[in-house]
């Protein structure tokens, strides 16, 4: 308690405060935690959905083509923002910015049986994923190289699954390391990220993940696994 | 202060995060639910403010766990309404002295059977500058300056913030 607390309130105000402080508790359904800690998508549906299938793509890809090396990278977080949020104006399925990579727009249609719609940008090693995910324009970087999380600006390191990354103090941005490849999502609050990667089934195994590269790399014009 | 809404702790130790879930798990949902004001959305809120538990753990410093829990549920929920520009709040009278002729006084507002619902929606039809503050005092019982640490706001804005939705409420009330 402190003096302020003690300022005099008008009766008004101490009987507003009583019938608040008389609502009762409200108890989560049966179950309802355990689910949680499974990481179980109760009612989040085609955004979980959706993210899950994102993230698992961009981590499959990430992780499912190798030989690009080991070099450093510092993802240019203002350039790719600039990208996402140019991309992000024009709408999806159509010419919002300029690419000399003709093939991107016959990559636009990814994972259609997941309710998701994209645009594949390819510029030199770089790779942009866009998604429409329950409105809300998520883009999906992948460059190769191994993510120089020193000379990130300041944030906060983190682990998810398992997956060493980096998220923004203030914006949605967080740059994964995964495999040979540097992962860097814009739109998605850290939080989501974390949701989305729990939610990938068989996450983790090279197995599933090379099984996800393969049913996806041919709509995202990507050379399938060996 | 004894609360039954807020349960017992142990600021000596780190629980593990199947512990604070399990343990605080009815904490956060009542939270949640009284800020968001439906299930679905308050399960997809204890979702997320789990997920940030669990990460948060691995540098949490023993102390006041409950307060932690309960920012990291509030500022959750403040993200999410910044993020997802949810449904248009209602505006309430803003004057909280100004009260209707002929209608029940808040005593008789107290014993209507089916006031908790209806509060709830008021609760809900508040900005959430305002309701996240009011919940944090009055439904929850932290001081001004627990909740200006927890919102990171002068203690003076806290004061306002929780004055003025008080007084929306009451005005919501009788009319």
């Amino acid at each position: 308690m402190t003096a302020s607390d003690f300022l005099p309130e008008e009766d008004w105000e101490s009987d507003i405060s009583a019938l608040l402080g008389g609502l009762p508790n409200v108890a989560p359904p049966d179950g309802f935690i355990t689910e949680a800690l499974d990481h179980r998508p109760l009612h989040a549906g085609r955004l979980v959905a959706g993210l899950g299938a994102a993230v698992f793509v961009a981590f499959g890809v990430a992780i499912g083509l190798g030989g690009f090396g080991q070099s450093s990278v510092v993802p240019e977080l203002s350039a790719l923002n600039a990208q996402h949020a140019a991309a992000s104006a024009g709408g999806l399925g159509t010419a919002s910015y300029d690419s000399d990579d003709e093939s991107a727009d016959d990559a636009v249609e990814v994972a259609p049986n997941l309710d998701l719609q994209a645009r594949i940008v390819r510029e030199e090693d770089l790779r942009q994923a866009v998604y429409d995910v329950g409105g809300d324009q998520v883009s999906i970087f992948s460059q190769p190289g191994v993510v120089d999380f020193d000379e990130l600006p300041s944030g906060t390191i983190i682990t998810i699954e398992g997956v060493t990354a980096w998220e923004a103090a203030d914006d949605n941005v967080v740059v994964l390391q995964t495999a040979d490849y540097a992962v860097t999502i814009i739109g998605l609050e850290p939080a989501e990220v974390e949701r989305a990667i729990a939610d990938i089934p068989g996450q983790g195994t090279a197995a599933a993940v090379g099984r996800l590269v393969n049913e996806f790399t041919s709509q995202l014009g990507f050379p399938d696994l060996p | 202060m004894a609360d039954p809404q807020r349960p017992d702790l142990d600021p000596a130790s780190v629980p593990t995060w199947e512990e604070v879930a399990h343990t605080h798990g009815r904490f956060l949902y009542s939270l949640a639910y009284r800020l968001t004001g439906n299930h679905q959305d308050t399960q997809d809120l204890v979702q997320e403010v789990l997920l940030r538990v669990r990460r948060g753990l691995l540098t949490y410093q023993p102390g006041n766990l409950e307060g932690w829990l309960s920012r990291i549920t509030t500022n959750t929920f403040l993200d999410r309404v910044r993020k997802q520009k949810r449904r248009p709040t209602q505006a309430l009278p803003d004057d909280p002295d100004r009260v209707i002729a002929g209608v029940p006084s808040l005593e008789e507002q107290m014993a209507a059977s089916d006031l908790p619902d209806h509060l709830q929606q008021l609760l809900a039809d508040l900005a959430p500058d305002f309701r996240v503050p009011v919940i944090l005092k009055d439904v929850l019982g932290y001081s001004y300056e627990e909740i200006a640490q927890q919102l990171d706001v002068p203690i003076g804005t806290v004061r306002s913030r929780i004055h003025r939705g008080r007084g929306r409420l009451k005005a919501a009330l009788t009319t």
